[in-house]
């Protein structure tokens, strides 16, 4: 009898701990439910007026927001600040378009707009009426947001590379300013003479973007499409050449391997350790608040030549996407174009956000075509207008950036210790990335 | 009519056993009042690990798939794996070179922190100690320091050009001491997790030492006993459990290593994205929206940390330590 009500009791208890989970779990769908709801009555308010969220880490970027809040009232736009795209917010996106809850609108670079084409978060906005704007960009913004027909963003802003270089230090080890890359190494190796313990440049051993930019310049071509199939050639002969210049660098200890935007590389462009950066025209800011010491010592100028036609990188910039969770797609694509193309958006996204606009009238604006006080005066805006019309249109992105750039940097990683060359780990990325796109199913063939 | 004037919320199957069957309504009223006070707890419980671990195997035997250009909605699509993610991960040389790398650390750092910690505790627990309070307080202090801020800390005292310790060195004569150098940075780290950790293990070290009877020294004295006598003969024995305890402790945590070198990884260019176990997961989840092969190292690695955990203490329990 005893044995009995032993045996009993587990089983009732079994059963009743069941019916609580279900019960709390009922509990925590109502509460879910709730909280849907709550978020919606918005939209049901008036019935006329659409709602749409937008993800940006641009500072400031709410004031332009507000400027359209207020010319359209029956397309209300709620700005959600969040952290740069490799911070997170890309990861929350992916998360989100998963979840089908994505935002209608959200910022995005250009290298990985494929990554979301690729899960097909991105809305053709085509259908909306986008290619109407195609003409008021920069061309080579427009092949990187468009897959034949299809269009997936607005360009928002682009990064032309130019030359950074000491203006004071080239006067004082007698540098001439260099107009070709074969000039910026006998430069680096007088300077070395000079002073072995200041470098020509850093070589970011962690970016895998920067030496894409500079790739990109010498004419490298990483992806095409051909027919239903990618062609990968991060190997190509451009992006080799590229690759062994700064490996002629490194050999002869001409630059120095550390990682950029770090503390000791801050240290070093303001001590005059480092002389010269290739960057894009946002790195401006980088020098005006992290080598504040510096002011009036640096210029710009364009980036050097490989021989031959003049050619320029790009290094960032980011666009406005209108992800497939949106309701209203229209409306979405009305407010991406209006807020990269409305002169006075634009005009706060370059004041308060620091860009540098895609829109062509944008790039002529006022604020952009003056002398700034921390380059000496020069007008650092029409080297980049400059060069920004010199970028190789022909430059594609892969669908699995985040991987290629990883693999890069990983591989750079690894120059310091002399266990491998540029060139080695260029062609290491391009056989890792081949094989990491078959792996997942991609029709690719090397190029 | 009975049932019409109960309050709507009983329900059914209770207002038909309170009409039909009384013997089975008592039965129910006397269930165990523990399961009621437990379910808060099992529903938590259940939301926040069997849920998550199960998802996270579930997830470990997908992948994505794509076909031809992988571009637009119906190209991709997330297919079953079966074990290709683990296959993977076992053929993935940048993981067992993780691997590799925090076992070494382990090896190392593991004995040096607990005999650090063992010394730290016993020398608390001496008589001849003054400011025991004080001392006990300091040592313990970096762990209340977050690890990612401790990191922080210690990477500006690794750099050159910024850290003190370097320029120190340099002026006694020690050339420029790279402390983020290709096979430094590990020892690093190592250093870094040590300064954390070891007052943690301290602490519980010496409150093993604290609950050790004082007739035992008693005796030990009158045999004739010497302090280091008590120490290694008494005292030693004595916390063996304890010392059982952190190194297990240890050994996940250092299986598990991801905030320090997440945080050097910003300052020097060798520490790569996989360069521990966790670090490429995390790089795999979150930088190469690549969640299933994320979750399969996640698994793999579990697996591995609890297998190293139950062999470390099923060897220490056949030589006699009893916890």
């Amino acid at each position: 009898m005893k044995k009995i009500g032993a045996q009993q009791r587990p089983a009732v208890a079994r059963s009743r701990v069941g019916r609580t989970l279900a019960k709390a779990g009922a509990a925590a769908c109502a509460l879910i439910v709730a909280a849907g709801s709550g978020a919606t009555p918005a939209t049901a308010a008036t019935a006329s007026t659409v709602h749409l969220t937008f993800w940006s880490w641009v500072p400031g970027i709410q004031a332009s927001v507000s400027m359209w809040n207020k010319s359209h009232p029956n397309i209300q736009v709620k700005l959600d600040e969040v952290t740069s795209g490799n911070a997170g917010t890309y990861a929350k996106m992916f998360s989100a378009l998963q979840a089908g809850n994505a935002p209608d609108l959200g910022q995005i670079e250009y290298a990985t707009l494929p990554n979301f084409e690729h899960v097909g978060g991105l809305v053709d906005i085509s259908k909306y009426g986008a290619s109407s704007v195609k003409k008021d960009f920069v061309s080579w913004t427009w092949g990187q947001v468009s897959q034949g027909g299809a269009v997936y963003a607005i360009p928002q802003d682009t990064g032309p590379m130019g030359l950074f270089y000491r203006q004071d230090l080239f006067k004082k080890y007698g540098l001439a300013v260099p107009t070709t890359w074969s000039q910026y190494l006998a430069d680096a190796q007088k300077l070395h003479k000079a002073n072995p313990n200041a470098y020509i440049a850093a070589f970011p051993a962690n970016d895998g973007q920067w030496f894409s930019g500079l790739a990109w310049q010498a004419g490298a071509r990483w992806f095409s499409i051909s027919g239903d199939s990618w062609v990968t050639s991060i190997n190509d002969s451009a992006s080799l050449k590229v690759a062994n210049f700064w490996q002629e660098l490194i050999s002869q200890h001409l630059v120095k391997i550390e990682p950029d935007f770090a503390p000791e590389w801050y240290k070093d462009l303001s001590d005059g350790t480092i002389l010269t950066w290739p960057t894009a025209v946002w790195g401006e800011n980088t020098l005006i608040t992290n080598a504040a010491s510096t002011k009036g010592d640096w210029r710009v100028t364009p980036t050097p030549s490989w021989g031959g036609a003049p050619s320029n990188g790009n290094w960032g910039g980011s666009t406005t996407v209108v992800f497939k969770d949106s309701k209203d797609p229209q409306a979405a694509t009305e407010f991406a174009e209006w807020l990269n193309t409305n002169p006075g958006s634009i005009t706060n996204l370059i004041e308060k956000g620091g860009l540098y606009p895609a829109d062509l009238a944008g790039q002529s604006q006022k604020v952009l075509d003056q002398g700034v006080a921390f380059y000496g005066g020069q007008n650092i805006w029409a080297v980049f207008r400059a060069g920004g019309k010199l970028v190789n249109t022909n430059f594609q992105w892969g669908p699995i950036m985040s991987t290629t750039f990883t693999q890069l940097a990983d591989g750079f990683g690894n120059l310091s210790s002399g266990s491998t060359t540029v060139a080695k780990v260029i062609d290491q990325t391009q056989s890792e990335t081949l094989a990491a796109m078959k792996s997942q199913g991609f029709s690719v063939k090397a190029g | 009519m009975a049932v019409s004037s109960e309050p709507i919320s009983v329900s059914a199957v209770e207002v038909g056993a309170a009409t039909s069957n009384g013997a089975r309504r008592q039965r129910r009223r006397r269930l165990p009042p523990h399961v009621k006070f437990l379910a808060p707890f099992g529903v938590l419980f259940a939301l926040f690990f069997p849920l998550p671990i199960g998802y996270a195997i579930y997830e470990s035997f997908l992948k994505v798939h794509s076909s031809g250009l992988g571009l637009g909605p119906s190209a991709t699509s997330v297919v079953f794996a079966g074990l290709s993610n683990y296959s993977q991960v076992f053929s993935d040389s940048s993981f067992l070179n993780g691997l590799g790398r925090v076992l070494l650390f382990g090896v190392v750092q593991i004995p040096v922190m607990l005999i650090f910690a063992t010394i730290l505790a016993m020398l608390l627990d001496s008589a001849v100690v003054r400011f025991k309070r004080f001392f006990r307080l300091a040592f313990f202090l970096p762990y209340g320091i977050p690890g990612v801020i401790a990191a922080i800390l210690w990477a500006f005292l690794y750099l050159p050009g910024l850290s003190p310790i370097i320029s120190a060195l340099h002026h006694v004569g020690f050339g420029t001491v790279s402390f983020l150098g290709t096979h430094s940075v590990l020892w690093s780290i190592a250093n870094i997790v040590t300064w954390e950790w070891t007052g943690y293990n301290m602490l519980i070290i010496y409150a093993g030492l604290q609950a050790i009877p004082g007739d035992l020294f008693e005796a030990g004295r009158i045999d004739g006993a010497s302090e280091w006598k008590l120490a290694t003969r008494i005292k030693l024995p004595m916390v063996s459990g304890a010392l059982v305890l952190t190194g297990i402790f240890s050994i996940i945590g250092t299986l598990q290593l991801f905030s320090e070198p997440e945080v050097l990884r910003t300052i020097t260019t060798n520490v790569s994205t996989t360069y521990t176990p966790n670090l490429m997961a995390y790089t795999q989840a979150f930088t190469a929206d690549n969640p299933y092969y994320a979750a399969a190292i996640a698994v793999v690695l579990a697996v591995g940390t609890f297998i190293l955990s139950f062999g470390f203490l099923k060897i220490v329990q056949k030589r006699g330590v009893r916890m």
